[in-house]
């Protein structure tokens, strides 16, 4: 009973606690040639 | 049942957020992650969060007198009052864990959240520390000692709070003192993150400073209420018994005290930059070998009902703390040293240096008498030192402190310029007319003749303090106490401090009157006898017994004039007949009669009648030292440089 309370609460507190992360923005594609951001590579 | 497993679901919960905060708190601190370093906050939050939970389902247990619940049925009993029951959440030995690891996540949380907005980077490591200690908690909360554990059946009734915590003095007592030792974990926390991260400049003492006068004025609080209390309840004429467990919280309290002037010194010239971190780590440190002792039990105290077998638990936790808050004062050691050192000559900086020593080598004496049992018990031969030992080591050292607050607030910052008896000639006067006022009217006792003048002298130089802002507000438009009510507030950090410097010295007078001019007699009296104390005649005029709820008393009845004074003993058949001392004070701003039923046999009553002069004043100062931190440096955090009010062009000189 402990255990399933206590993952109950653990999966209320989970999108507050994890928000930071799930809310980051995909990290910029790189070039794997020069490591910069994709976009300013180019012509 | 159910709330019991509500309670432990939350401390679980808990336990894995913290866990889960303090992981990310290191990586983030290491990586400089902020996003991480949001997550670590934010899962710090829900720890402190599911920590509220656990408490209130405590508190609900207790006040529905949920007998299943172990810790409820030891703690508490149908025929407690209402805020007794509530009272019993930190009157037991998992409650009062539930209650420290309570106030530090959410002290920690506020100042996490606060610091986080300037300093992410350092925050993150605090936050891991802060998680740590509160992980401690929670661990030995979810698998050692769960203040959620169940009986195997439900008993009708409890077994009632131990009789000496039956007091008034239960509901303010431990809640401060608690909170004390679990405040000194947060500017603990902050100067292990400055060592972490490598930002041991001074916006690492600006930050802490502040986390530790709360800690200050929270153990202050604990301490005179403790003081207090004792004093009320233990009923032996006295008020501080240099117990281990009264010694275990002095001793942060001294160290903080230390720490919060050394801290100006760093801020205004940049020295004892190791000096300050060995200070708040030193704080801390003290403060869980003060649990450890009390936990324990491995010491003789009278608060033998915190006893447990958690004393190995926290023995390693303090051998963990020293590791890790000595490897990294050691790792950051070379960074450390100070540009210049301070100053030998008479000046501000060494007047806070020369009270640092001080303060420490009495934290190092009551350490080792505290401990002296301990060690020598190893050798097979266990010695115990008495309060004469505590009295001898710390007289001379605190009578050096009071020369202080009497001669450093009038120092200049670096060096003084012209002459010093100029400079000090206000406090030598008052010094000296007190010493002759105090031979004339007839007192040769030593203590007093060298500490009451010095007292006088402190004052003074508060007053002047205090004068230069009556010179100040003269200059501002509108009714002069407004106008001084302005400056004092526009330089609160100042005036604070200045008003705590009046509570120690009130206190200090308080604590020399009750020590030096004390009388006492035991007497064993027949109704219609009298005793004659100091100027008191208390004549005893018969005894009379009073069944009351869950106890009955003995009360006799004393004339003192037109007053009538009834000390008690209280008996508690439901304990096992555990007997309880109720004191008869009277008390007036110079003398308390203090009075003890020490037993009766037949007709007759033995009794105890004390004469504490200036006992009142303990109390009266520290009041006032609390109202000068909160006075100086709580209420508005943002004011920080010491200014007069705008259009006047000057700021208050910092000598």
């Amino acid at each position: 009973m402990t255990w399933v309370l206590a993952t109950m609460l653990l999966a209320v507190a989970a999108p507050f606690v994890l928000w930071p992360l799930l809310a980051r923005p995909p990290a910029e594609p790189r070039s794997p040639r020069t490591g910069a951001p994709r976009h300013r590579e180019g012509g | 049942m159910f709330l019991a497993e509500l309670g432990s679901a939350f401390l679980l919960a808990s336990f894995v957020l913290a866990v889960l905060s303090g992981v990310a708190g290191v990586v983030a601190g290491r990586g400089g992650d902020l996003t991480l370093a949001r997550v670590a906050r934010r899962a710090f939050y829900a720890a402190a969060l599911g920590l509220v939970g656990a408490s209130g389902t405590l508190l609900t247990a207790l006040l529905s007198h949920d007998f299943v619940i172990a810790y409820v049925f030891e703690h508490s009993d149908r025929s407690l009052s209402l805020p007794l029951t509530a009272a019993a959440f930190y009157g037991g030995q998992e409650g009062s864990l539930l209650y420290w690891a309570l106030l530090l996540a959410l002290m920690g949380s506020v100042a996490v959240a606060a610091a986080a907005v300037s300093n992410p980077g350092t925050t993150a490591f605090a936050n891991a520390v802060l998680a740590g200690i509160v992980g401690f908690f929670l661990l030995v909360m979810v698998f050692v000692a769960s203040p959620f554990a169940l009986l195997s059946g439900t008993p009708t009734d409890g077994l009632g709070l131990n009789p000496l915590l039956r007091d008034g003095g239960m509901l303010i007592h431990p809640p401060f003192q608690l909170a004390g030792y679990s405040a000194f974990g947060v500017p603990f926390a902050f100067a292990i993150a400055a060592l972490l991260s490598g930002r041991d400049d001074a916006a690492w003492v600006a930050q802490t400073r502040r986390y530790a006068l709360v800690a200050w004025g929270l153990q202050s609080a604990g301490l005179t209420l403790g003081m207090w209390w004792a004093y009320h309840v233990l009923g032996w004429g006295g008020y501080f018994g240099w117990d281990p467990v009264e010694n275990a919280a002095l001793m942060p309290w001294l160290a903080t005290t230390a720490y919060i002037h050394s801290a100006q010194v760093q801020e205004r010239r940049g020295t004892l930059r190791a000096w300050n971190f060995g200070l708040v780590i030193a704080a801390f440190l003290l403060s869980v070998l003060g649990t450890f002792v009390v936990r324990s039990g491995i010491l003789p105290s009278v608060h033998t009902f915190a006893v447990s077998p958690l004393g190995t638990w926290f023995f390693g936790f303090l051998v963990a703390s020293v590791a890790i808050s000595g490897g990294a004062l050691a790792r950051r050691s070379g960074r450390l040293r100070s540009p210049q050192p301070v100053d030998a000559s008479p000046s501000r900086e060494g007047a806070f240096l020369l009270q640092n020593i001080l303060l420490v080598a009495l934290t190092a004496a009551v350490l080792w008498g505290t401990l002296l049992p301990l060690i020598s018990g190893m050798t097979g031969r266990t010695l115990v030192v008495g309060a004469a030992y505590y009295e001898r080591v710390s007289a001379p050292l605190l009578v050096a402190v009071l020369a202080l607050l009497a001669v450093g607030p009038l120092l200049p910052w670096q060096r003084v310029r012209g002459g010093w008896l100029r400079l000090l000639r206000w406090p030598l006067a008052a010094a000296g007319v007190t010493l002759a006022g105090l031979v004339a009217a007839g007192v040769r006792q030593p203590g007093a003749l060298v500490a009451l003048p010095l007292v006088a002298a402190g004052l003074v130089t508060c007053l002047l303090e205090y004068g230069r802002v009556a010179v100040l507000a003269r200059r501002l438009a509108g009714p002069l106490p407004l106008a001084a009510a302005r400056v004092v507030a526009r330089n609160r950090r100042r005036y604070g401090a200045y008003l705590a410097h009046v509570g120690i010295l009130v206190v200090a007078a308080g604590l020399v009157g009750s020590h030096v001019w004390q009388q006492s007699r035991q007497v064993i009296l027949l109704p219609g006898q009298s005793v004659t104390v100091g100027s008191h005649t208390l004549t005893y005029e018969g005894m009379a017994a009073q069944p009351a709820g869950d106890h009955s008393a003995l009360v006799a009845r004393l004339a003192m004039g037109d007053e009538t004074l009834e000390p008690a003993r209280l008996t508690y058949p439901s304990l096992g007949g555990q007997a309880l001392t109720h004191v008869a004070i009277r008390s007036s701003p110079f003398e308390d009669v203090y009075v003890v039923l020490a037993g009766a046999d037949g007709g007759a009553a033995a009794f105890t009648v004390y004469v504490n002069p200036l006992v009142t004043w303990i109390w009266v100062g520290g009041a006032l030292l609390i109202l000068g931190v909160l006075l100086g440096n709580l209420v508005r955090p943002e004011v920080e440089r010491e200014r007069v009010p705008a259009g006047l062009g000057a700021t208050v000189p910092a000598r």
